[in-house]
């Protein structure tokens, strides 16, 4: 029976802006294959087994709940968290938790708020509001995976983005793709997301894995390899899917 | 009139109206503020002087409008006159627009009362211009995060503001919604709660709860009994934060899916009384606005004869039969109140043939849909053999649709044409419930009103863009 072990960190605090659907889109794809999808919520003062988990998901949340979660993070979260990606996790960071998983985040006043440092990445505040749909291109080595498997898949990635921060990437991370449309990381350097070994973060909420399949099923093979080596996953019907993503796209064009 | 500004603002504001209302079909409720703000920005502290008895102000995130509509209807029994934006913004510009029309020249308002429904992020600005009798504030939830940002930023841009109010105003705020009552906490004006106090309704806090962690010391809140999203009885076990004892209440809660019955309770009278709209949100609804009116001095008659015989508003389960067919109209803007709005459409066995579900993304109804995956679709497994989609973000309706894992007959409609096409093909008499946000809400009046299937449309529309005030 193959299971996919999930690991929904800070469920109860940071589950603002509908990224709760990312959960529900890796269990039903899941389940559609026959997979089974464990998923735990592990918050404050929870411990993690750094075996265990496959994937490890983080989404955004509001600024009070950045702060608590920063708190925590400081004790043996981190670590943990850290021996994890060593160990091949797959980390799935939206906004807020993409934030707190870099180096830090420096605020207008005050102290850096350091973060678990899975992404080489830094944020600092900024009065730059970048609220918009977000349309990226999907990073070259990822559609070079994909394309043998599922040639159909777009070359894109779809949502919408809603932050202030602005992230920008040290050496060890490369970006999830080139921005189209929209601001990205950080409104400058045209960049989205960040890549570092199997961690994945980004600004794009919508939520991000419904509209974007082939990225879904690539985190999926990823984080499955980590126990049971290269497995074939099932050919999924994304035809709807993949309407909405290109819907998506002409939405964003017509509104930038 | 104090000034020749203040005139020529109101002057300007009357020929306005009577320009859009004679050459269009809009109920010009809001270019005439929006252009007298522009030359007298003082014109609503102004107009306001020569109110009767002084302002009510109603905000909220979910039920602003029902609210003021129960609040209209009371005072009307009670032969109180009031101007009220009740078919227009609840912007500044509303609320400038509905002041100007029913002023005289000399800028004289003959009403008692000022009765304003205010958005959330508007609410501090209205209250640089008015000291109101009243606040009433129904509840916070996310909404339009893009447009407004976060859920605690409103409470504490509402908790700035309310140190600026004169010790004469008197907040009636819901007891049960822990953002809310919060504000009472820091405050020193007279504070009237109300609340439910019944059984639990929800096993647990949902996944799209937005205030339910302790807003003095961030810990999570212990709940002994939760009736929606984060409305309940909590209490933070770390530093002792309590839900206030509300002075008005509802208990002995019967709902059905038309409307309910309960009991309520002032420090005066208790009495039974029974709504013709349904849903746990409309008894807050009637609370808040029962509350206000205690607080006025209404009488129990009075509130009592009127309440029961309040109907919905625009999109709020209103009821329209078209070629036989009977459509029950619901407005959906948020997680919370959609899924509110699925409870009701689902209570006990219901059995629906369809279903139309329209999803836009225009300024109006917050461009971000991502709000989508916080409904709990999977609400509507076995009640519904079709749903119809329909609206700018259909597609993502489909897709959130096929996750939910619950429907064999996704059918979507391109325009609301379409929609008329599946609804009159079907031969079931089963009620069809249609549920919109806000742009597809008026889009599908405006489509009815045109194809004769309903006589006039409520002329409720967000003219232009809404701007960002105040955040």
């Amino acid at each position: 029976m193959v299971e996919l072990r999930i690991a929904h960190l800070y469920a109860d605090l940071m589950n603002i802006y509908g990224d709760f659907g990312n959960i529900i889109a890796l269990r039903r794809r899941c389940e559609w294959r026959g997979i089974t999808a464990v998923v735990h919520q592990v918050s404050i003062g929870d411990k993690i087994d750094p075996a265990y988990y496959d994937f490890y998901f983080f989404g955004g949340g509001q600024d009070w709940q950045q702060n608590v979660v920063a708190e925590d993070l400081k004790g043996q979260k981190t670590p943990d968290l850290l021996a994890a990606k060593a160990n091949k996790a797959v980390f799935l960071a939206i906004c807020g938790g993409y934030q707190l998983l870099g180096q830090y985040y420096q605020p207008f006043a005050g102290e850096k708020l350091i973060g678990a440092g899975i992404f080489d990445a830094y944020t600092r505040a900024s009065s730059k509001r970048m609220i918009q749909n977000l349309v990226t291109e999907l990073d070259f080595k990822i559609v070079q995976t994909l394309s043998p498997i599922s040639p159909e898949s777009p070359l894109t990635l779809v949502g919408f983005e809603n932050h202030s921060g602005q992230t920008f990437l040290g050496p060890n991370a490369r970006p999830l793709g080139k921005v189209l449309i929209g601001d990205g990381n950080n409104g400058e350097d045209k960049t989205e997301g960040a890549i570092d070994g199997t961690a994945f973060g980004c600004y794009l909420h919508g939520s991000l894995l419904p509209k974007n399949p082939h990225f879904a099923d690539y985190l999926l093979s990823l984080a499955l390899k980590r126990r049971y080596g290269d497995m074939e996953l099932q050919k999924l019907d994304n035809t709807i899917e993949y309407k909405a993503h290109q819907n998506a796209i002409s939405r964003a064009k017509q509104v930038k | 009139m104090s000034s020749l500004s203040s005139f020529f603002a109101l002057f300007t504001a009357k020929c306005i109206r009577l320009l859009i209302r004679s050459f269009t079909k809009s109920g010009g409720t809001a270019a005439p503020g929006l252009y007298a703000l522009k030359i007298d920005p003082r014109l609503i502290r102004t107009l306001s002087r020569s109110l009767g008895k002084g302002t009510i102000v109603v905000a909220g995130t979910n039920g602003k409008t029902t609210t003021s509509r129960m609040i209209a209807t009371i005072l009307k029994t009670a032969g109180q006159t009031y101007v009220h934006n009740e078919e227009g913004s609840n912007l500044l510009r509303g609320v400038a627009s509905a002041l100007a029309s029913k002023s005289s020249f000399d800028g004289k308002v003959s009403k008692d009362y000022g009765l304003w429904e205010i958005d959330e992020a508007t609410l501090p600005l209205m209250l640089r211009e008015v000291e109101p009798n009243c606040i009433v504030l129904t509840n916070l939830f996310r909404d339009q995060l893009d447009r407004y940002g976060e859920v605690a930023k409103i409470r504490t841009m509402w908790q700035e503001a309310f140190k600026q109010l004169p010790s004469s105003t008197s907040l009636i705020l819901n007891a049960d919604d822990p953002s809310i009552a919060h504000l009472g906490h820091a405050t020193h004006n007279k504070v009237t709660y109300f609340g439910i106090e019944h059984l639990p309704i929800v096993e647990q806090v949902s996944t799209t709860a937005d205030a339910n962690f302790c807003a003095v010391c961030s810990s999570p809140l212990t709940y002994e009994a939760i009736y929606y999203s984060h409305i309940g009885k909590y209490r933070c076990k770390k530093c002792g934060l309590e839900r206030p004892e509300p002075s008005i209440t509802a208990s002995n809660l019967r709902m059905h899916e038309s409307g309910s019955m309960f009991t309520v309770h002032t420090p005066q009278w208790i009495d039974d009384i029974a709504l013709e709209i349904p849903g746990i949100y409309n008894i807050y609804n009637a609370l808040a606005a029962i509350a206000l009116a205690v607080s006025l001095r209404v009488s129990k008659e009075h509130i009592m004869q009127s309440l029961p015989q309040f109907r919905s508003v625009f999109g709020r389960v209103e009821r329209v039969t078209i070629e036989g067919k009977h459509l029950q109209l619901f407005l959906v803007k948020n997680p919370t109140g959609f899924n509110e709005v699925l409870h009701v459409v689902t209570h006990k066995e219901a059995k629906y043939d369809q279903i139309v579900i329209g999803i836009n993304d225009n300024f109006a109804d917050g461009r971000d849909i991502s709000w989508l995956w916080d409904v709990d679709f999977e609400h509507l497994e076995g009640h519904a053999h079709t749903i119809i989609a329909t609206g700018v973000r259909a597609y993502d309706l489909v897709v959130r649709l096929k996750y939910a894992n619950n429907h064999k007959t996704i059918a979507i409609a391109e325009n609301f044409k379409d929609v008329m096409k599946h609804i009159t093909h079907t031969q079931s008499k089963a009620p069809i419930p249609v549920l919109l946000t806000y742009t597809a809400m008026l889009a599908f009046r405006k489509y009815l009103v045109s194809q004769g299937y309903l006589k006039h449309y409520l002329r409720e529309e967000v003219r232009g863009e809404r701007w960002e005030a105040g955040i």
